[in-house]
């Protein structure tokens, strides 16, 4: 098996990097490029984008920023991929896999034509989950105007469809570090699935290194405490390499 | 200055491969046309794809002719990852033949779907004395991303295998190299495999 991966994610907004809550406040963090070249020289082992503006169509200042970065570490998309345009778009500007959001649920037949495109293995389900008093539940939109489905009903979904992995994220406290993930890994266990989990969603080092040892998990994914202070992500993995050194990979930065 | 060209066919990566090159100094460009698949000093097949798209791809946008003829002129062809799989004789994904170049059937992991996703550690085999690891570290690893494996080539080097799954990472044959992971995308230790390749093995 591949070395579990420690993902440094960042949210974007109207083209700006966001230090996101809940994904319901934002602060401005940042210019995207220096961003994605920051985590590139910081030997991060993998780079998330998420587009959370809620546009029509992918944001071209987002592609450009992608592009002028010029990084070398592996990066994944997602927000708004709609089109198998999309998908030549974002292969063509640097990325190498991308999040599909919605479409699992309301147009599972594109997510077949993407992998007829690109492969299963550049695929990720992506899998935000609030906690109610009824469990944990997709996150929707309330424009949505339907109940949403569990858990349980997604990663069913899930193991259905030419996705590799999932990206479950925590979206009550994403944002929050320490606070995530509560009770998600029992809620996991109880499902026979076989896709590996990205944990995303209020991690701190201390839970990260917690999701690690799970046995679904391939990768944990930081997203604000990047940005706490300089060389926070070098930081960060020589500590969860101290407490779980032999899942991860050890890195050299130059 | 060398002449590099990549073909692109609708699924492959391009602007990684563009970026990586650029790093150590050399100027992919996507190629045009026929002429310019001959012409170039090095040919790159890129990575990321589904195999039926790309041999589609491939044969619609009339692409075949001019890859078999730099082939049989056994001129320099860098595959990466996909790229690299469709030198064989069979591709299980697209239930379609390859370019037939290699012996051999790409197959999927055995067991439930596997995806191999991550970084890996590399072995070097004893056909590793062209330099293709100088530079390197053992502790250094490299990207991977792929559901489906190459098979060994009877005439092919398996200079590295990857550790888990112990897969071929990188296999030579004459002109023909292949790499399973992604050099383009494996930070410094990808920069100087591709360095190396060209320069130690290629000898451009």
């Amino acid at each position: 098996m591949a070395f579990k991966r420690i993902i440094s994610t960042l949210l974007v907004k109207d083209g700006l990097v966001v230090k996101s809550y809940g994904y319901r406040s934002w602060r401005p963090a940042g210019n995207l490029r220096s961003a994605l070249q920051n985590l590139d020289r910081w030997q991060t082992d993998e780079i998330l984008v998420i587009d959370i503006s809620r546009r029509a169509s992918l944001d071209p200042v987002v592609l450009r920023d992608i592009t002028s970065a010029g990084i070398s570490t592996p990066l994944v998309y997602g927000g708004g991929i709609r089109t198998e345009e999309d998908i030549h778009r974002l292969l063509d500007v640097g990325c190498d896999r991308m999040v599909l959001e919605n479409l699992a649920l309301y147009q599972p037949e594109r997510i077949h034509e993407f992998s007829n495109l690109v492969g299963s293995q550049a695929l990720i389900g992506s899998l935000p989950v609030v906690s109610t008093h009824q469990g944990h539940i997709l996150w929707q939109e309330k424009s949505a105007g339907c109940s949403p489905p569990g858990i349980h009903e997604i990663l069913s979904l899930y193991e259905t469809l030419p996705v590799s992995e999932i990206l479950l994220t925590d979206a009550t406290h994403e944002g929050f570090a320490g606070k995530g993930h509560a009770g998600m890994e029992s809620c996991v266990d109880t499902f026979p699935g076989s896709k590996g989990i990205i944990w995303f969603g209020g991690l701190d080092e201390s839970i990260a290194t917690r999701l690690l040892r799970h046995h679904r998990t391939v990768a944990v994914a930081f997203g604000n405490v990047n940005f706490e202070r300089e060389l926070r992500v070098p930081a960060t993995r020589k500590t969860i390499l101290e407490r779980e050194g032999s899942s991860l990979r050890r890195t050299r930065i130059r | 200055m060398i002449n590099v060209k990549v073909v692109n066919y609708g699924g492959g990566n391009t602007g990684s491969l563009i970026t990586a090159f650029k790093k150590i100094d050399i100027n992919l460009t996507v190629a045009k046309h026929e002429g310019d698949l001959m012409a170039a000093d090095l040919l790159v097949l890129p990575g990321v794809g589904s195999a039926k798209s790309a041999l589609a791809s491939l044969d619609k946008d009339g692409w075949l002719p001019a890859l078999h003829a730099r082939h049989q002129a056994q001129k320099p062809i860098l595959g990466v990852c996909l790229g690299a799989q469709m030198m064989f004789d069979y591709l299980h994904e697209a239930q379609k033949n390859g370019l037939g170049w290699l012996h051999g059937e790409v197959r999927p992991f055995a067991g439930e779907p596997f995806f191999n996703n991550g970084w890996c550690h590399l072995e070097w085999s004893a056909f590793e004395s062209i330099g293709l690891s100088r530079g390197l570290k053992p502790t250094d690893t490299f990207y991977f991303n792929h559901q489906f494996y190459q098979p060994v080539d009877p005439g092919a080097r398996i200079v590295a295998v990857a550790e888990m799954p112990e897969t071929p990472a990188l296999f030579l044959r004459n002109h023909l190299c292949g790499i399973q992971f992604h050099p383009e995308k494996s930070q410094h230790a990808g920069a100087l495999i591709l360095r190396n390749l060209i320069a130690n093995y290629y000898g451009l």
